[in-house]
């Protein structure tokens, strides 16, 4: 069975919350019935029909054809099967993500994977700030799976992570793994300014020398702790460069954040 | 019936359902490896006295290791499951952790039928005082505990699988030399095959035992109808040209792994044929009464 199309027919007219398209809720409809679906945009639902032409297929093989930062909450709660978008979305794509892939060929906004506990996100241009991050309010930040993101990061990527792996190929922006309270963030390329401010326990690898840490790190010399023999492999998985960056070589080691839980560490290249 | 001139005995080997698992030590090198290995399974030959009965499986290279170092694969067998727990925890908190530069990781996946996972690091992590932590890899917990050397990074449990212990065959020839060189072949062959340790020393148990004892407290005594000595006094099972027995004892994860291990084993020590003194293979069992498992030898060499 062909993947379920959605192409985008004209531009967005406002908002528009795509977070009712996920295979559950889409097995049995006809095209007719799916292209009647109202999305919420703004204060007025709009038919999914006006604003996308529908070609039936599995639904839990999901296409989006045509992105928009406008396309909001795309894929979430996705708990199983596979959303593609080609382009770009909106804030909150992937947001309480359990199960299942979402791959974003193109950038995100804000709170992409906010607070996902499963499956894999990927973006395979730069997600806007609060990667994986809580919503306003909200006390927990992403709990599991693995959040991709080929281009850049932007500020507070994996605030108050509580489990998974969130990859970041290019740069992060400030505040990085704030208030982290476990899990892995990787970053390959630089951590913006106040990296790991608040971090109670977790580790944040750097592929790039560190430069600018909270001064609430101290560090601990270099070294290699064996669980990167079994971890290196997993991020490689994603983005091959991290064997020869991390590659045989001690790596420098910083704990923190000693203003709270201090338990965290950072580890970077010479 | 005769393997290369060698005489069968019409017998059967008795052995036990078990629950067993396996974990592999690594370290900076082959020699900590095996050491903490070799450490790990001493005193383990028999849950009689032991509570487990253990041995080193194989080598393992860089490649086959999960943290790409060398390593050693080593079976454990109880009779239950927390039985199993218990023995293992105690082993690897006290010559695993100890050891210099060693990691510790599951052996094996839980199988269908798999009990319960025996813990690893789920409870020597508190070694860690507070600094312990644990790393999610994979879908795996692992904990990571502070020493001395750096850190000791232990799988959190490692599966649990049923498995069958005692698989054995005696070697009844003319003399202890003979008898000792026809083991010695027999457990090299043995021990080339995965899945399969031999838990007593070097392979080779010289005391066979029989079932009870005049003795109230004992449950096992020398097997007397095999001991050479005593000919003549007890009903022996004995050939006047027989004076020396030695059994080999096997553990495996699967009936088919004990059965192909006696295969290797026997043939390995009837090689020489009965110029080299080996005169005649028996086994060990109770009579069928007592173990699950039986390998009649003709059988299992057929």
């Amino acid at each position: 069975m062909s993947a379920l199309t959605l192409e985008l027919r004209r531009p967005l007219p406002g908002r528009v919350d795509l977070s009712g398209l996920r295979p559950d809720r889409l097995a049995g409809l006809g095209a007719a019935a799916i292209e009647r679906l109202a999305l919420p945009c703004g204060r007025t639902p709009v038919a999914l029909g006006e604003l996308f032409r529908v070609r039936p297929g599995d639904p839990a093989d999901l296409r989006i054809l045509g992105g928009d930062p406008r396309l909001d909450r795309v894929a979430a709660g996705l708990d199983g099967g596979r959303v593609l978008v080609e382009g770009e979305v909106g804030w909150y794509a992937g947001e309480g993500l359990r199960g299942g892939v979402l791959d974003i060929r193109g950038g995100s906004g804000p709170f992409t994977g906010s607070a996902m506990a499963g499956g894999e996100i990927h973006v395979r241009g730069d997600a806007g700030e609060r990667l994986g991050a809580p919503r306003a309010g909200e006390r927990r930040g992403m709990a599991g799976g693995v959040l991709h993101v080929y281009g850049n990061a932007g500020a507070r990527a994996g605030e108050r992570m509580r489990r998974g792996l969130l990859l970041v190929d290019g740069d992060a922006g400030e505040y990085c793994a704030a208030r982290l309270i476990a899990g892995t963030v990787a970053v390959l390329g630089r951590a913006g300014a106040l990296t790991g401010t608040g971090m109670r326990r977790g580790t944040l690898l750097l592929g790039t020398a560190a430069e600018g840490l909270p001064p609430t790190f101290n560090a601990t010399g270099a070294w290699r702790p064996g669980f990167l023999e079994l971890l290196i492999p997993v991020l490689a998985r994603y983005q091959p460069a991290w064997t020869e960056r991390l590659g045989g070589d001690p790596l420098q080691r910083w704990v923190g954040d000693l203003a709270t839980d201090g338990r965290g560490e950072i580890f970077a290249p010479d | 019936m005769h393997l290369n001139g060698v005489e069968i005995e019409d017998t059967f080997a008795e052995a036990f359902g078990m629950q067993a698992t396996r974990v592999i030590i690594t370290a900076i090198s082959a020699r900590w490896a095996r050491t903490a290995a070799e450490t790990m399974t001493g005193f383990a030959t028999s849950v009689i006295g032991c509570g487990v009965e253990a041995g080193i499986e194989a080598e393992l290279t860089p490649a086959q290791t999960p943290d790409g170092r060398p390593g050693v694969s080593v079976l454990l067998f109880a009779m239950s499951g927390d039985d199993l727990a218990k023995h293992l925890e105690r082993r690897a908190g006290q010559c695993v952790l100890t050891c210099p530069t060693t990691a510790l990781f599951a052996g094996m996946e839980a199988g269908p039928e798999g009990g319960k996972p025996v813990p690893l690091g789920q409870r020597l992590r508190f070694f860690g005082d507070g600094h312990q932590a644990s790393k999610l890899i994979d879908g795996r917990r692992y904990w990571r505990i502070p020493v001395m050397d750096g850190e000791f990074l232990c799988a959190e449990q490692s599966a649990r699988v049923k498995a069958v212990g005692g698989g054995n065959f005696l070697v009844l020839a003319t003399g202890v030399e003979a008898a000792l060189a026809a083991c010695e072949a027999a457990v090299a062959a043995m021990r080339r095959l995965p899945n399969v340790v031999l838990p007593f020393p070097g392979g080779v148990v010289r005391s066979g035992s029989k079932v009870g004892s005049k003795y109230k407290a004992l449950p096992a005594s020398t097997n007397d109808a095999y001991c050479p000595t005593l000919r003549g006094l007890v009903e022996s099972r004995l050939a006047p040209d027989i004076r020396a027995v030695l059994e080999i004892v096997v553990n495996g994860l699967t009936d088919a792994d004990v059965r192909g291990a006696l295969r290797a084993g026997i043939g390995a020590a009837c090689a020489g044929g009965p110029e080299s003194g080996v005169r005649r293979i028996s086994a060990g069992n109770y009579g069928g009464r007592l173990g699950q498992f039986h390998y009649p030898l003709r059988e299992v060499l057929a």
